[in-house]
């Protein structure tokens, strides 16, 4: 099942679910737009204030709040349920890229082109961290669900996982040689997915920072990827049970796969041009997809 | 005779100014007085010389006393003629050294008297060239000599002179060789004139503007502008003042009064947009998103034809670097002090944050050469 909008007016590059079947979308349009899911994809409240196009929006752990950072250095803390603006953190310019949540904190991360990551109260506006991969531009973050590891992805490839705690680089995960673009943890935080212009989707132990996959399928760029919270969990192989993760990429195609098996099972050819975001929804039964060609998808898993 | 200085404006008689001028400073440092250059005009501070000591030479005072001497003696001649800066150097490079000393006291005199360069006889050479199976007409910035230049085999802009007149020459048309695969259509662009009207016309199907010396020189060789009845342009990347003023004129005398389309093709990154959108606008971003007019030399319209990011393979671009980034973002927020079409400002808006979120950019190179004459082929409706 399939529900799309043409909501803004521009490219779409980032999407999150919130709470309750929330979804927020950015785009190049410069506006940050919330909808609703339940039964039907219908807009609620558009966010203007970002002078240039949105690069990514996320969401915080209570799905209350929505962050977005924006090509004009700045990352705003937006209510969704007040509809209200409550901050906007000003970042150095061109050192502010895609934005991340900590599920543990009031913390909110950017990569930096210098190569850091800065890591702000979201209360505040502080910067409270800099984490220092004394790398390039990075590209990505995620955080994992337990809120210990901040994994970065710069644009030659490198990938750092830092302790949120101490700060500390815990592990430097390589194999890819061109821009990790997304990343995604698996659901018990040990595994991470990495995507990138080598056409590749990685999967990593992260303790161990040993290259686990390689899957091959998309005939460019892979611009997203994301772990599905639903599934099975690691200590449970054998169960029966799959998981999943999904990728976009610039061959316009959202691919679906088991990753144990390290295969795609699904490829998507909805969209009519590059696919930037890919999200699953807290229980793994909605994946969202949004891309260049303005449009905004949602699918359920079964 | 004396002649009439180019410059209208200026109200002084530049030989007698320097004349006077000359005078002076020969008379104090006779004095035992350092000479300087206060007093013969209002339009720079002054530059005061060392004192001249009997055993010391002055080498700075002997330049802009040489250069004097050259622009005065070139101007006081029966047929003055226009000379280049380095014909300047090359009059004298012992005293000079290098052509920086020579330009440098070309300006100080200029600013001096208080009048524009030109009216010194001085002009940089263009760095613009031409190639196609065209005729110009120009007459000479100083005097009333005409010539006729022929584009056929490529040709340096003439410095010092204004075109008065483009036409078409059937004699250096050769026929198009047939129906070639479309490249990707994009934004819609005004199509060239049809071959038969630019052939009963006698004008150029189109004036193509390229950024870059190699492409221009690859699409010359291959006679495209032949083949194509067009003729190309290229400045060298950002252009210079006196090819912008030949474009200017050609655009008067070619676009405006025979429509003949302008368009530009420049590099898909921050740099080449910003090219482009001087071409376009008349109007340059500087560091600080201070958008500034340069000049009474704005081309008129000119339309930005290639190369588009998104019609490159992802394999031939590269990473923007921090600069380009830097640049990307400052353009972007500069656009609406550009004085562009909404739906313009548009596509510039969208090609640069294009750019900035892939991190990518893009050499007119990374097309080789036939896919950009299908490239461009396709956009201007050439077949």
């Amino acid at each position: 099942m399939q529900l799309s909008h043409s909501p803004h007016e521009d490219g779409i590059w980032g999407v999150a679910w919130g709470r309750g079947g929330r979804l927020v979308t950015g785009s190049v349009d410069n506006a940050v737009k919330i909808w609703n899911t339940d039964g039907g994809l219908e807009p609620v409240h558009t966010f203007h204030g970002h002078e240039l196009g949105v690069i990514s929006v996320a969401t915080d752990l209570t799905g209350r709040y929505a962050v977005s950072s924006s090509l004009d250095s700045r990352i705003k803390i937006w209510n969704m349920d007040d509809k209200t603006h409550v901050k906007t953190i000003e970042g150095e310019p061109v050192e502010v890229w895609t934005v991340a949540c900590d599920p543990h904190g009031p913390h909110v991360a950017t990569g930096t082109h210098a190569g850091n990551v800065h890591v702000y109260n979201s209360e505040s506006g502080e910067r409270v961290q800099v984490l220092e991969t004394k790398g390039k531009f990075i590209m990505s973050l995620a955080y994992s669900q337990q809120g210990n590891y901040l994994a970065s992805g710069a644009e030659n490839g490198a990938i750092h996982v830092f302790d949120t705690t101490t700060g500390r680089l815990v592990s430097t995960l390589s194999g890819h040689a061109m821009s990790v673009r997304s990343l995604s943890f698996s659901p018990d935080g040990r595994f991470l997915v990495s995507a990138s212009d080598d056409k590749r989707v990685h999967m990593y132990d992260v303790h161990h920072g040993s290259q686990i996959a390689a899957l091959a399928g998309h005939a460019s760029w892979v611009l997203s990827v994301a772990w599905s919270p639903a599934g099975g969990s690691t200590s449970n192989v054998g169960a029966g049970a799959v998981d999943h993760i999904a990728s976009g990429s610039s061959d316009k195609r959202v691919k679906v796969w088991d990753i144990r098996a390290k295969q795609c099972l699904h490829t998507l050819d909805h969209h009519q041009d590059q696919v930037w975001g890919v999200a699953y929804n807290e229980a793994g039964t909605r994946l969202a997809t949004v891309a260049d060609d303005k449009s905004l998808r949602v699918f359920s898993c079964q | 005779m004396l002649p009439v200085p180019t410059n209208h404006d200026a109200p002084i008689d530049v030989l007698t100014a320097i004349e006077a001028l000359v005078e002076r400073m020969i008379r104090d440092a006779a004095r035992g007085i350092p000479p300087s250059t206060a007093g013969a005009g209002h339009a720079s501070p002054a530059l005061t010389f060392r004192p001249l000591d009997q055993h010391e030479h002055n080498k700075s005072l002997a330049v802009f006393l040489r250069v004097a001497d050259l622009v005065h003696a070139n101007l006081a001649a029966p047929t003055p003629r226009v000379m280049t800066k380095r014909d300047v150097y090359y009059q004298d490079p012992a005293l000079f050294g290098t052509q920086r000393v020579s330009d440098a006291a070309i300006e100080l005199l200029a600013s001096t008297l208080g009048v524009p360069r030109d009216a010194l006889g001085v002009v940089a050479a263009p760095r613009g060239q031409a190639h196609g199976p065209c005729l110009a007409r120009f007459t000479a910035s100083m005097g009333s000599e005409t010539s006729v230049v022929s584009f056929a085999n490529g040709s340096h802009v003439p410095p010092g002179r204004r075109v008065t007149r483009l036409e078409l020459d059937p004699a250096h048309v050769v026929a198009a060789t047939g129906m070639r695969p479309a490249f990707a259509p994009g934004p819609a662009a005004p199509r060239a004139i049809p071959v038969a009207i630019a052939l009963a016309l006698r004008v150029p199907r189109f004036i193509l503007i390229v950024e870059k010396d190699a492409s221009f020189t690859a699409l010359a060789h291959r006679g495209f502008a032949a083949r194509h009845a067009g003729l190309l342009i290229t400045a060298s990347g950002f252009p210079d003042l006196a090819t912008r003023q030949f474009l200017a004129d050609l655009a008067r005398v070619g676009a405006h009064s025979q429509h003949v389309p302008v368009y530009v093709v420049a590099d898909a990154d921050p740099h080449g947009l910003h090219i482009a959108l001087t071409y376009m606008t008349g109007r340059r971003v500087d560091g600080s998103r201070c958008v500034v007019e340069v000049g009474d030399v704005n081309v008129g319209k000119v339309v930005h034809v290639a190369v588009h990011l998104r019609d490159v393979e992802l394999e031939r671009t590269v990473r923007m670097t921090r600069a380009d980034r830097v640049r990307a973002v400052t353009l972007v927020r500069a656009l609406h002090g550009m004085g562009l079409g909404e739906m313009q400002a548009r596509q510039f808006r969208t090609s640069l944050q294009a750019m900035l979120h892939m991190n990518a950019k893009a050499e007119i190179q990374a097309l080789d050469v036939d896919q950009l004459e299908r490239y461009l082929e396709t956009r201007l409706g050439l077949v």
